[in-house]
């Protein structure tokens, strides 16, 4: 009897720290406590990029084409923001990085609104996927 | 015991899920940011020696007049005149990568036609001379019309004609500039002649005027 209260003691310490693990398992995603995982954060290769846009008669962009894009980023998703002065952004849009070779180019062609390319300084990019 | 047994293995199969599920790896991303910055400039081509430009004449198809001191633009009917200008765009010195954020053709009308005409610009995709007669303007290719104006009928007036989307294209595809030609597509009338001033002139010659980045 005394052999059965010990195994029972034991099995209800198991059952504790199991229970716990268990709780953690349920934590939200969206906690703010989420610190741990495996969570790899890299580039697809991309060390650098060069746009180039089309503009109408106006001088107005109508699209921004981007190359030199690592085929390893295809199926990810490019960002560009046209910046005019002081860095602010002028319009900009995204799009999906599509299957190519021996590298990707990509067009964005829905820019937000218009934009005059006088008042373009420069652009900003994001590859972004997973 | 067996009882015992059973049930200690019963508290780690379930916890040992528990635990499996607290470890699942959230997953790999890729993320990637960078800028590109641009440099602005202008540049303005105009000058007989950037400047090739001249006029034909349908009613003297072999003549040519790229030594006038006008250009001549007339629609359809008994004589049908055309003007052609190009420019050397190379004292620019603007990479492929660059582009242009506008570009303006300015031509001098003196004397106006009156009414005033609207009159096309069609770029003009294979080479000619300042020696193009109208024969030979038949054989050239152009592409789609880039514009149109409308010229008005005011003697002496400088005319601002977009053309950015073509030589944004030219800067691109660092092709040969072979220009437009101006024509009038319209209906004729009595004084529907428009004239400008030409490179051969002392002053008020055609102009290109560009912004571009790079």
């Amino acid at each position: 009897m005394k052999t059965l209260s010990k195994t029972l003691g034991f099995v209800v310490v198991l059952a504790a720290v199991f229970a716990s693990c268990a709780a953690a398992a349920t934590l939200a995603i969206g906690s703010a406590s989420l610190a741990a995982g495996s969570v790899t954060v890299s580039s697809c290769g991309v060390s650098s990029l060069v746009a180039t846009r089309n503009v109408d008669n106006s001088g107005n962009v109508t699209q921004v084409n981007v190359t030199g894009i690592p085929t390893a980023c295809s199926g990810e998703t490019l960002s560009v923001t046209l910046t005019g002065a002081g860095n602010a952004s002028v319009g900009g849009g995204s799009t999906t990085i599509g299957s190519c070779a021996p590298t990707c180019a990509a067009t964005v062609t829905s820019l937000g609104g218009t934009t005059s390319a006088a008042n373009v300084n420069g652009y900003s990019f994001a590859v972004t996927g997973q | 015991m067996r009882r015992l047994a059973i049930l200690v293995t019963a508290v780690f199969a379930i916890g040992g899920t528990a635990a499996y599920g607290a470890t699942v790896a959230i997953g790999s991303w890729h993320l990637w940011a960078g800028t590109q910055t641009l440099t602005k400039g202008t540049c303005t081509v105009s000058g007989s020696s950037a400047t090739t430009d001249t006029y034909v004449d349908s009613s003297h198809a072999s003549n040519n007049f790229g030594n006038a001191t006008t250009l001549q633009v007339k629609p359809d009917g008994n004589q049908t005149l055309w003007t052609f200008v190009r420019f050397d765009l190379s004292s620019c010195s603007l990479p492929t990568t660059g582009g242009a954020d506008s570009a303006t053709l300015k031509l001098f009308l003196n004397p106006a036609p009156n009414p005033g005409r609207t009159l096309t610009v069609t770029p003009v995709l294979s080479t000619w001379s300042q020696t193009l007669t109208w024969t030979q303007a038949q054989r050239l290719s152009y592409g789609a019309a880039t514009t149109t104006f409308a010229t008005g009928n005011t003697n002496g007036t400088t005319l601002s004609i977009p053309v950015t989307v073509d030589v944004d294209a030219l800067i691109k595809s660092s092709t040969a500039s072979y220009g437009w030609r101006i024509s009038d597509t319209g209906a004729a009338a009595g004084g529907d002649k428009a004239t400008f001033t030409s490179a051969n002139a002392s002053s008020n010659v055609p102009q290109l005027v560009i912004s571009y980045e790079k």
